[in-house]
């Protein structure tokens, strides 16, 4: 039951990462010029605003890749994780230094505020390790019982 | 199957948020800008030289453009919006002659 609850948990926690990072990549991808001109307002990343608004979309689908499918679910939560760090580190640098630059997030998120957007990095950071340690319990306990059926 | 039901109805859901976006957005187009701040000592009058802004960015909307630190009540302005037809895009510099800033994002005390 415990084990079912779990999956549940996982699925569902891939499913709003795959939401997420399709949908900002697409976004950038649509409103690439706009994205772009965002970039280049941006501290450290102006020099290489190019390369960063195709390398950001691509990585994010790649990775909504590897959560989409179960065999790679677990490297897909380890990318989201690292992923979701280095954004909300590059967010909390921007409210300390930068805070009258505008997002350069794709869609609606780019609505939010800096203060807004870290809360909700955070908790998706959190979210992303949550389903890891699920994921590596679960493999646990699927060892396990793999095991008690193997006759002694 | 079952495994991949989650993730497919994320996908759907994605791709027409996406959509939904570029629909509003062609209904509701803001227009963009070529945005500059203008120089310490020219922030009180309505026209400006080339001599008296720098180039920020652009062409972005209003809503996306650089504040430049400045705030949005006070007198003198501090960041403005030239359309595409006043400036020189090789180089982003103001056509020669006064241009009229059709929008500005911020404002400042003194000028």
């Amino acid at each position: 039951m415990r084990a079912k609850t779990n999956n549940l948990l996982i699925e569902i926690i891939a499913a709003l990462f795959v939401l997420l990072f399709v949908y900002t990549a697409i976004s950038k991808l649509v409103e690439h010029r706009l994205f772009v001109n965002v970039l280049k307002q941006l501290p450290l990343l102006s020099h290489f605003s190019q390369l960063v608004s195709l390398v950001i979309p691509v990585i994010e689908l790649l990775t909504a890749s590897l959560l989409f499918l179960p065999a790679s679910r677990k490297s897909g939560f380890t990318v989201s994780f690292i992923l979701m760090i280095i954004f909300t580190c590059y967010i909390a640098y921007i409210i300390l230094f930068e805070s009258n630059l505008p997002c350069s997030c794709g869609g609606v998120i780019a609505k939010l505020t800096w203060l807004q957007h870290l809360i909700f990095n955070i908790l998706f950071s959190l979210l992303a390790f949550v389903a890891r340690h699920l994921y590596k319990k679960e493999q646990l306990l699927f060892a396990i019982s793999r095991t008690s059926r193997t006759p002694v | 199957m079952r495994k991949y039901i989650f993730g497919i109805v994320a996908l759907v859901f994605a791709i027409s948020l996406n959509s939904f976006d570029v629909q509003k957005n062609d209904s509701t187009q803001d227009p963009t800008y070529y945005w500059y701040s203008v120089n310490a000592g020219y922030g009180g009058q309505n026209d400006f030289i080339n001599s008296e802004v720098t180039y920020l960015s652009g062409p972005l909307t209003i809503a996306n453009a650089p504040t430049g630190g400045c705030g949005t009540v006070d007198p003198k302005k501090c960041v403005v919006g030239f359309n595409e037809d006043q400036i020189n895009l090789s180089d982003h510099t103001l056509k020669s002659g006064d241009q009229t800033p059709p929008q500005t994002k911020s404002y400042r005390t003194t000028n």
